[in-house]
């Protein structure tokens, strides 16, 4: 029966977190983050774990605190409405999920307790930009009992600080396939080079010569691209529209705010129809983003193929998240020109939200490529 | 959080889907050309009565199923996906039909809602005057009390069904002297009654609408629905079903299908469609996808009597500007073809009436500058202008 409102665990979920975030991360702690060599601020991503979130979406017998993609839709969409920073989506979502799927029962014990409570931040070598399975860029072939491995892969998130790397790299002389790697970073032949953006949290280049690594740092057996990730980057892609949406609806509330606040030629500026289209326009991309995200983390929780659905999210999500911060910018005029003001801080962000794990033309590429009739012919 | 329907849904939605393919056949699709969405045929409105859909979320006693509004969603899907003629059905059932449910008289609900419901009655909706458009309630039309029956005289225009319908409701001035918001009734007036002429209105969409002239027309006090001169809010209510019901999703849905499968023959030919096409095309599909769940929440919401808060006016604005954009995109796919009219071109000939069409749903039932103000006003909780 469709039902569009959370279940009571979910509503006190965001409530919890919506509370969290106002205490603990204010627009002054986005910027104080901007200012750390991480980009985020570890002690604040650690006192998550007291709320049980941190552990979301890795099951609970590994270690996780299990839950549903929905849940971490919720988790997700209080953070981007926060613009939470933080190496969550790299460390436990893709990570831990990769660990959890892959990982010998030695590196499970290892590593994913410790990923779920924050203690160890875990980076993909995966390029942020990368929304569908495929190469890397790195490439590792056997040596002796160990690998080696060579090439660069640009825009990895969450590897400044982090305490390990889990590489993906095209298996030499298989067809295509991959394996992932677990790797220290101060493992001999990987230089990691920081890539500072405009909206504060640094990505890396990761640069391969000949980086030996033993036979256990192998994860797993060697696949096909499509089977390593499995629903992995969709999941991952469904919970970065999620953070969009909330950086979106959040914009989005900022602008109504001010607009209620400020007045010129005597009476507030909300009260003309030029700022209340803009904003409205803006309310319906947000709202368009709502029902297409939290469709997609329902169908990955049916075990439903969502790759479509995850696509269509993060598509009109990234649109949703650029015009409203941009809106919100223009409804403060000048004002939302300034450093010292709010507005900037999701317009820096929301153009990596728009490009991360699949911009607008790969998505759309994407849905072009495999469209489905929206009824099924007779 | 729950995207499923019932297995009662989804037979409900699979014996509808049956229905329109058995009942709107290609014969039927062909004679559309050149007449618009407004058409109505009564001999398939009658069969839809039959299977108990018109008025079908209304209790039994007045000839309904008790179905929910998400229940309405589906048939309303179904039935604009197939592109069933029947005009009259939003008139009737969630203009008139649901005003009577909400605010009639025991006796008009026990006199109209089951010859609503058997399909033997018909309605229109007359608010619309040549002085009031979006500021409906400047409206002029007058009603004088005569004690046991009212006297009206006025003019309404773009009245959709006029023709075609046994009953209108009208919006009419009872007391002058009073402010504009207060002193307007809603009058229940038979359509045959002496005293109304008709002027016929075309439209760019290919169907007929009106100017509706009513000269001195008797209309009994039973025949006045809610509160005297305190109709304006029922006229917001009734604004209200019109714009949860009108938003088209299953149309543009069925567009959207149509083009896919020309897209794949022309591909197939050996005649690419552009790529730049191909991506427009996408991100509309998956605009309709969303407009098509938040149709689903809006429905929902009704049936957990949630409060609107401008919901609807944002799926009817969001399937008003697909209707647009897809309508473009066909032209644009098909190239010059699709400026040709008649069944020898592609889809049927459809794309240029389509896109002739696609404005309407940027106007009837509210302007989108009219759905961007309640959506500001009542959505957001922005300050009303001076």
């Amino acid at each position: 029966m469709v039902d569009f409102a959370l279940s009571e665990p979910q509503e006190m979920l965001r409530r919890t977190l919506r509370e969290f975030m106002q205490r603990e991360y204010p627009p002054t702690a986005v910027r104080a983050a901007e200012t750390t060599e991480r980009g985020y601020d570890l002690a604040i991503y650690q006192r998550l774990n007291d709320l049980g979130v941190l552990g979301l979406g890795l099951p609970e017998e590994v270690g996780g605190a299990g839950g549903s993609w929905v849940d971490l839709a919720v988790f997700y969409e209080e953070a981007g409405r926060a613009l939470l920073a933080s190496p969550h989506l790299s460390s436990v979502v893709l990570g831990g999920g990769l660990l959890a799927r892959h990982g010998s029962a030695a590196q499970q014990q290892a590593w994913l307790a410790d990923l779920a409570r924050g203690a160890r931040v875990l980076a993909v070598g995966w390029p942020l930009e990368g929304g569908e399975a495929g190469p890397s860029g790195i490439e590792a072939r056997r040596d002796g009992d160990g690998y080696v491995l060579r090439g660069e892969v640009a825009h990895v998130a969450g590897y400044v600080g982090a305490d390990g790397v889990l590489l993906v790299a095209e298996m030499a002389d298989t067809g295509g396939r991959q394996g992932l790697f677990l790797a220290a970073p101060d493992t001999p032949g990987l230089t990691g080079t920081r890539q500072p953006l405009m909206s504060g949290e640094p990505l890396a280049r990761l640069r391969l010569d000949d980086a030996r690594l033993d036979a256990a740092a192998a994860v797993g057996e060697a696949l096909a691209p499509a089977a390593l990730w499995g629903p992995l980057l969709d999941g991952a892609k469904v919970a970065l529209a999620a953070y969009a949406l909330g950086a979106a609806s959040a914009a989005v509330d900022m602008g109504v705010a001010y607009a209620k606040d400020r007045q010129q030629f005597g009476r507030p500026i909300g009260s003309f129809q030029a700022v209340q289209h803009r904003l409205a326009n803006l309310q319906i991309l947000v709202e368009q983003a709502r029902l297409l995200t939290y469709h997609a983390a329902w169908l990955l929780d049916q075990g439903a193929d969502a790759r479509r659905a995850a696509a269509m999210a993060k598509l009109r999500a990234s649109i949703a998240v650029r015009e409203a911060a941009t809106g919100n910018i223009l409804v403060h005029g000048g004002y939302g020109f300034m450093l010292e003001a709010d507005p900037q801080l999701y317009y820096r962000r929301a153009k990596l939200l728009e490009l991360a794990l699949g911009n607008p033309d790969a998505e759309r590429a994407l849905l072009a490529r495999e469209h489905q009739p929206l009824v099924a012919a007779q | 959080m729950d995207f499923s329907f019932t297995p009662e849904q989804e037979q409900f939605r699979q014996e509808v889907r049956a229905f329109c393919r058995a009942a709107v056949a290609d014969e039927q699709m062909r004679s559309l050309i050149g007449v618009g969405h407004e058409d109505h045929d009564p001999t398939l409105y009658h069969r839809i009565a039959e299977r108990g859909w018109i008025g079908m979320q209304w209790p039994r006693e007045y000839g309904g199923q008790e179905r929910s509004r998400v229940d309405m969603c589906i048939f309303y899907e179904e039935m604009n996906y197939a592109r069933a003629r029947i005009g009259r059905y939003t008139g009737s059932v969630v203009f008139v039909g649901e005003s009577i449910v909400t605010y009639g008289t025991a006796q008009q609900k026990a006199e109209f809602l089951p010859r609503i419901a058997r399909g033997e009655l018909t309605c229109c909706w007359g608010l619309t005057e040549p002085g009031s458009g979006s500021d409906a309630a400047a409206l002029q039309m007058r009603a004088v009390d005569k004690g046991d029956h009212f006297v009206v005289t006025g003019q309404k225009v773009f009245t959709s069904g006029a023709h075609l319908a046994d009953m209108g409701m009208f919006a009419v001035r009872t007391d002058p002297s009073a402010p504009k918001y207060h002193g307007i009734s809603l009058l229940l007036i038979d359509m045959n009654s002496p005293g109304i002429s008709l002027r016929p209105l075309h439209t760019l969409g290919g169907w007929r609408v009106n100017e509706t002239y009513l000269d001195e027309v008797v209309v009994p006090k039973e025949r006045l629905m809610g509160q005297q001169n305190e109709g304006w809010k029922h006229v917001l209510t009734t604004l209200g079903f019109e714009r949860s019901g009108i938003a088209s999703v299953g149309a543009v849905m069925r567009t959207a299908d149509d083009l896919a499968a020309y897209m794949a023959e022309r591909e197939a030919a050996g005649q690419p469609v552009a790529q730049a096409h191909k991506d427009r095309f996408a991100d509309l599909v998956a605009q309709l996808h969303a407009a098509r769940w938040m149709g689903y929440r809006v429905a929902w919401m009704q049936d957990q009597a949630l409060p609107d808060l401008a919901r609807s006016s944002m799926v009817k604005v969001l399937a008003s500007d697909l209707q647009l954009h897809m309508a473009n995109l066909v032209v644009d796919v098909l190239g010059l073809d699709g400026l040709v009219q008649g069944p020898e071109a592609p889809l049927d000939g459809l794309a240029e009436q389509l896109y002739r069409a696609a404005l309407f749903h940027h106007l009837g039932g509210g302007t989108m500058e009219m759905q961007l103000n309640a959506i500001a006003l009542q959505g957001l909780g922005l300050p009303r202008g001076a």
